[in-house]
């Protein structure tokens, strides 16, 4: 079968690739600096979604990617589209071992399992992987209480997550080491930053 | 009086917006986020020249280029004063670049560059303040050596500085820091909160306000999120305690902010003024004075 | 009553001004023109080209011009320059054994392949002032001989090396980090070393160098070889798949031999250091292949105890836009900290005077 032609593949990025980047930047330092508040990006300023990856996937990856990151992706999201349309648009290299990624690109499917990825070091624990997780939905599972840097008293949040995840992220989360994530589905997303303390045993 | 808040001027479109090419604004937006996700850790970050010197800002200046939007109401401040000379420089250059909204008004603004102050008026969630950082490492003074001051942040090991703060006690009956003094953050680093006094270090403690700090020579980036504990380093029979005046402001009458010491005249007159200016102007148009 | 000093923008717009005219001069002698800055000031145009990292010889010339002639500012103009400009992609290595030379010597070997070249250097000038440069006119050119063949000159200390004597430099193979892309953490590659070093402050290299001469750190150099002349640069887009050249630099190349090492491992060696510039550049060179060889201190299991051994303190003071920026920021308004050492030292003498009385 002949490969698509690349410019069928392509597709447009941000409407406008400085400021728009700047303003997707700036929900996702905001969402990090404000863990479990839901920030928004404004439809006319985030790209259309990119086969597979939602309006906030697409527009952090074309905010924050590059030759300089290398980008991990789930299955889910390794399609020549996206391929493509990355190699283009942020030329980042895109890595099969998660030891040597940056970024990684994950659905709901793969949060059973986050073990290889970069923790950082003790000495430079901001050398960790930064993971992006696309969800359904920001909503409906079941609510828990964050406490850490950028909260003030608590926030309860529900993203739907399965209790696995969080037994998977406390594992491998040894401050300052860790794990710095963001929940993203349509236009919306949340930051998980390694400083938020989650209690989510028991209790519903 | 104070000015008011300055429309968006034309940007100069010679340069890129906020004058830093793309890819130098992803690499310090990346270590920024990493910046909030450690709080007060210090992440290493390529710096560029800048078109002002080394030590005038550049650390902030690379900050705020890369936070900075079409949107956004800029402040920048020098001593807590906005007509200083090197604010005036760093706030035209935006002006200029980016072609941003500028303000005197503390309240106005949505990103605040400083260099020595945090502001007297209270900041709030929708603030990013800006700190110009010259030396980033509160042990660079007591271990020259980087490679040594990592491996003590690294190992939580503050031995040495609370050796050295407990020193200044044993020779003068006080910490000798005045300012740049420093803080714990969240109970894991120790940070340097720039030159700021320690007067605005209970500032920095549980502030609505999301807070970065840029030192442009030595490459390094870092943050307190909002609403992140800050403590600043004491002993129990020491407790922290930062200054206060026996004046009061000779302008506005205030009583509890940082004031200036001027002397007026040949005999060493001393008088004393708020050293943030807007701060002082908004309680004048309130009608309070010095009298 | 006092009111705090406004009126910041009109005095720095003036300063402006005054600095322009300062530049300028009396308006009754011709203006400097940059061509002639870049051809008449050819020595001064290298150094801001090598210290600002940016091989151009018109853009060296017009900070020159703008600078007034400081060249720390002229650097320093140029770097702020070079940030904002795309990196395309990078060079093949030079080649410097293939240089077309116009300068070479060694100071080991009385005389070497292809020959020693004095070619145009100050050395054996009598440093007397030469009044008639006061007046402009005709100047002697030099002897050309017009059939004289170009000869290879292959690097003195490869012919070391073929018998061993010298420590191999061999390629690791390994991505070098760009220093001005990734700030440098300690310890610092040679690469990385190198690259600092060759944006190093010149007077700041020669001083660290000298000291190692005068016993801090010693290593017993000899100027193994120094050659100046235009070599060529290589690219090699992905897309083609072969080099082109893009153009010719002139560069300043400097290799000292330094004092053997062995140990029971290895057999006695000569070791050396590398100095390379933009231009013609000699003192740099040479200061920089000295202080190289003395930040290998480690590497060669030397006891690290002078200055221009320790690589943290070099490297983090030799960039002379950094060490000009943080020292003339002294320049502004400090009141605020002052303020709070004022408070503090009146309250630290306070129980000494009561003492007192």
């Amino acid at each position: 079968m002949a490969a698509p032609l690349l410019h069928t593949l392509l597709q447009p990025a941000f409407p406008d690739p400085v400021l728009d980047a700047q303003r997707s930047f700036r929900a996702a330092l905001k969402a990090l600096a404000e863990p479990g508040v839901v920030q928004g990006l404004r439809p006319a300023h985030a790209p259309s979604p990119l086969a597979g990856l939602a309006e906030a996937s697409h527009a952090l990856c074309l905010a924050l990617l590059d030759i300089d990151t290398p980008l991990w992706l789930a299955p889910a999201f390794d399609t020549q589209a996206i391929r493509a349309n990355l190699a283009f648009h942020c030329g980042c290299p895109i890595v099969s071992a998660r030891q040597n990624a940056r970024f990684a690109l994950l659905d709901s499917s793969q949060l059973h399992d986050l073990s290889g990825f970069d923790l950082g070091n003790d000495r430079y624990p901001d050398q960790s992987c930064t993971l992006l997780v696309q969800l359904p939905s920001l909503e409906g599972g079941r609510r828990l209480a964050w406490r850490g840097p950028g909260i003030q008293r608590e926030h309860l949040v529900a993203v739907p997550l399965a209790e696995h995840f969080w037994q998977e992220r406390e594992s491998r989360n040894d401050f300052p080491r860790g794990l710095d994530v963001f929940f993203l589905a349509g236009h919306h997303l949340i930051g998980l930053p390694r400083s938020t303390q989650v209690a989510f045993h028991g209790g519903a | 009086m104070n000015a008011a808040t300055q429309p968006r001027p034309r940007r100069d479109d010679a340069y890129n917006f906020a004058y830093l090419d793309e890819q130098t604004k992803r690499m310090i937006r990346r270590g920024l986020l990493k910046a909030v996700a450690i709080p007060g850790y210090q992440v290493p970050f390529g710096g560029r020249e800048m078109p002002l010197p080394y030590g005038w800002g550049t650390g902030g200046m690379q900050l705020t280029a890369a936070i900075l939007g079409a949107d956004d109401v800029l402040k920048v401040i020098d001593q807590s004063a906005d007509d200083t000379t090197n604010a005036v420089s760093i706030r035209r250059f935006f002006a200029r670049t980016a072609g941003v909204a500028t303000t005197e008004q503390t309240a106005q603004a949505s990103i605040i560059q400083t260099r020595h102050r945090i502001p007297e008026t209270p900041l709030t969630a929708d603030q990013i303040m800006v700190f110009q950082v010259p030396n980033p490492d509160p042990l660079r003074f007591i271990e020259p050596l980087e490679s040594e001051t990592r491996t003590l942040h690294a190992l939580k090991d503050y031995g040495v500085m609370h050796v050295k703060l407990y020193e200044d006690i044993a020779t003068f009956g006080h910490i000798a820091t005045a300012y740049a003094y420093p803080v714990t953050v969240a109970g894991r680093y120790v940070m340097d909160p720039s030159p700021i006094p320690k007067f605005d270090n209970p500032k920095l403690h549980m502030s609505p306000a999301l807070m970065l700090f840029g030192a442009g020579r030595e490459k390094r980036l870092y943050a307190v999120p909002p609403y992140t504990q800050v403590s600043s380093l004491d002993f129990e029979d020491h407790p922290f305690a930062p200054q206060r005046w026996e004046q009061h402001c000779a302008i506005c009458g205030s009583e509890d902010t940082f004031l200036d010491e001027l002397i007026v005249d040949d005999q060493g007159t001393q008088s004393f003024v708020c050293s943030d200016t807007d701060y002082c102007a908004q309680r004048v148009a309130q009608g309070r004075d010095g009298q | 009553m006092y009111v705090a000093v406004k009126g910041g923008e009109r005095a720095i717009d003036n300063a402006h001004r005054l600095l322009a005219k300062k530049r300028r001069g009396d308006t009754a002698v011709a203006e400097l023109g940059v061509e002639q800055i870049r051809q008449q000031l050819p020595l001064a145009v290298a150094r801001v080209m090598s210290e600002g990292s940016l091989y151009d010889e018109q853009l060296a010339a017009l900070a020159i011009k703008q600078a007034a002639g400081d060249l720390v500012e002229a650097i320093f103009l140029l770097r702020a320059y070079r940030t904002t400009l795309p990196r395309f992609c990078a060079s093949l290595p030079i080649d410097t054994s293939r240089m077309l030379l116009s300068r070479r010597l060694s100071a080991t070997f009385k005389d070497v392949p292809g020959g020693q070249l004095l070619g145009p250097t100050f050395d054996y000038t009598h440093r007397l002032l030469d009044f008639s440069l006061l007046a402009e006119g005709d100047y002697p050119g030099p002897d050309v001989h017009g059939h004289a063949q170009l000869e290879p000159c292959p690097h003195v200390l490869g012919l070391l090396a073929k018998e061993g004597l010298i420590k191999e430099e061999t390629d690791l193979g390994e991505a070098a980090d760009d220093i001005t892309r990734t700030p440098l953490e300690y310890p610092a590659s040679r690469a990385q070393r190198l690259q600092a070093l060759a944006r190093g402050d010149e007077g700041f290299l020669l001083a660290l160098g000298y000291s190692s001469q005068r016993g801090y750190g010693r290593n017993h150099p000899f100027a193994g070889e120094i050659r100046i002349g235009e070599v060529d640069v290589w690219l090699e887009p992905e897309e083609l798949g072969f080099p082109i050249a893009i153009g010719a630099i002139e560069i300043t190349e400097c290799e000292m031999v330094n004092q053997f090492v062995g140990s029971t491992a290895e057999p006695a060696q000569f070791t050396r250091g590398y100095g390379l510039a933009f231009g013609h550049a000699e003192r740099k060179a040479m200061a920089m292949a000295l202080v190289d060889r003395s930040l290998r201190a480690e590497e060669y299991g030397e006891e690290i105890q002078s200055p221009a051994q320790q690589q943290e303190f070099v490297l983090a003071h030799c960039d002379n836009v950094e060490a000009a920026g943080f020292v003339s920021h002294l320049k502004l308004p400090h009141y605020v900290d002052f303020q709070s050492e004022l408070e503090l030292i009146r309250k630290l003498r306070k129980p000494s005077t009561e003492q007192a009385q």
